[in-house]
């Protein structure tokens, strides 16, 4: 995790934006760093602690760095063998065809937030990539950085991501702070990142409601510890204008790149699929989605055999029933088992996922007991 | 801390309206409604005397044996009534004008939100928790 090894420092500020400083501070506070930003690797790992505690809701302090807490939550932070990191960002592309933007952030957010297979990921840190899509953005509205986009043309961009109006209205709610009607640059990159995230993550909704005030999305958008690896990096290698209309399989040759696409394209049918049904309570909307997932594992197996059984048996019966209910059937059996391949391979590669997760977090946890004694009796 | 919080349109629909003990709803829907005879009443005679001057704040519209009525209108027609029950005889004047100033507040805060269209009921969360915190709480 330390990119200058364990004996080596951590610069903390390497990627962080200018506002990001302020939640920061408590914490480096609480580590005993100094003003200058350093981490070695021991206030590194209580910085870890912190921010866990943190993202449970407790306050920043060494008590609640005691506790057994979950692991604190870095969207977009990867595992470095993964392969995707061959492919080193060439810049972003000024060319953004607006039609193009609703899909691209899509992409972005589901790189940033889908990835881990976890229930609740954490959206809010808004990598370097996606600060220089925000800018774009807002030049390709406004010219001026420092100055203010108006409502309207806030409303006319954003009612292109098809999100309904009354999500829209909250996210404005949320994020014009200084509520003068317009939003400043730092407004609208909240903004679009909530709608991103809410485009993606249905079960957004849930915590969004609950526990977010416009003030603390900015606060946790500042918990910003950078990943040492390089922010993860979207395909554009096959067109994603179609993005949004997932009910065919990714199985078009793209191998190293699957493991990305099927966690995000499964996330995407179910959210469309349970959309229409239900924004607002997405807790039972995760409830039908994993034991859907979980069903066709076992089933699987059985799946081709009591298909293939059915077959058998009533070819007399079905000669009695017209040819096209029978075609129709076969369809229906066909697309049924495609859809069964598809979803074990994605419960495989989401093993995978959560093995990997655990083992960050059992070396994670070895690290913490043995600097338990040090924290306990380190500064303040 | 009012009984029955309600935000009237200029055109005299309400575009919001919530009320505490929600088997009673119908009467303050009633309540409300023919409070607004008196609001009218109430702004034509400030009209008359000076047109730019009119006080915002309406005050007491009419009080019954159960509850009290209070009123507000903005300059854009916009009305606030607030219900408030009368065995509750501690709340002063400028408390119910300062839940009418929050109110206010919380009203422009909506109509700045570009997504919100005038004459549209209004939907928001933030407004919601707001007047929330205003109703009685009854559990």
């Amino acid at each position: 995790m330390t990119p200058g090894g364990q004996t080596g420092s951590l610069q903390c500020d390497h990627h962080v934006d200018v506002y990001t400083v302020g939640r920061l501070g408590i914490v480096t506070e609480v580590c005993g760093t100094e003003d200058l930003g350093l981490f070695t690797s021991a206030q590194f790992l209580v910085a870890l602690k912190l921010l866990a505690a943190r993202q449970a809701g407790l306050p920043i302090s060494l008590e609640s760095t005691s506790r057994d807490l979950p692991l604190p939550r870095f969207p977009g932070l990867q595992d470095l063998q993964d392969p995707r990191y061959g492919a080193v960002p060439q810049g972003l592309g000024a060319q953004q065809d607006p039609q193009k933007s609703t899909a691209r952030l899509a992409e972005i957010s589901a790189e940033l937030g889908c990835h881990s297979g976890e229930e609740e990921s954490d959206h809010w840190r808004i990598t370097e990539e996606l600060q220089e899509y925000y800018t774009i953005q807002f030049r390709s509205l406004q010219p001026d950085l420092g100055a203010l986009v108006l409502g309207t043309d806030a409303k006319n961009f954003f009612t292109r991501s098809r999100l309904p109006i009354s999500e829209l209205s909250h996210i404005w709610e949320l994020s014009d702070v200084d509520r003068d009607g317009a939003l400043t640059f730092s407004e609208f990159c909240t903004a679009f990142h909530l709608i991103g995230a809410l485009i993606h993550c249905s079960e957004f909704t849930v915590t969004w409601g609950g526990s977010y005030s416009s003030t603390s999305i900015d606060e946790a958008m500042k918990k910003a510890e950078e990943p040492p690896t390089p922010p993860p990096r979207p395909q554009k290698t096959h067109s994603r204008a179609s993005s949004l209309d997932l009910n065919k399989p990714p199985l078009q040759g793209y191998p190293e790149k699957t493991p990305v696409k099927k966690p995000l394209q499964t996330n995407f049918t179910n959210f469309l699929r349970f959309r229409e049904e239900n924004l607002i309570g997405p807790s039972h909307l995760r409830v039908p989605q994993k034991p859907v997932r979980r069903k066709f594992h076992p089933d699987n197996p059985e799946a081709p055999p009591p298909s293939s059984a059915s077959l058998a048996p009533p070819p007399k019966p079905l000669q009695k029933m017209p040819s096209k209910q029978k075609r129709d059937i076969q369809t229906v059996i066909r697309q049924n088992k495609e859809s069964n391949a598809v979803l074990t391979r994605l419960n495989s590669e989401l093993q995978q996922q959560l093995k990997e997760v655990h083992q960050q977090r059992i070396t994670l946890e070895s690290h913490l007991d043995l600097l338990r004694p040090l924290t306990s009796t380190g500064p303040n | 801390m009012a009984v029955c919080i309600s935000v009237i349109a200029k055109e005299n629909y309400p575009l919001y309206i919530r009320s505490v003990p929600t088997q009673s709803e119908l009467k303050f829907h009633y309540t409300v409604h023919t409070s607004l005879d008196v609001v009218e009443e109430k702004i034509s005679a400030a009209g008359k005397a000076m047109a730019d001057q009119r006080e915002l704040y309406l005050g007491l519209l009419y009080p019954t044996e159960d509850y009290k009525v209070y009123g507000y209108v903005t300059n854009s027609k916009v009305k606030f009534v607030i219900v408030v029950d009368s065995s509750n005889t501690s709340l002063r004047d400028n408390e119910i004008r300062s839940m009418f100033r929050k109110l206010h507040n919380s009203f422009t805060d909506v109509m700045c939100n570009p997504f919100y269209n005038p004459g549209d009921p209004v939907q928001s969360k933030a407004f919601d928790s707001m007047v929330s915190g205003m109703m009685v709480q009854v559990s």
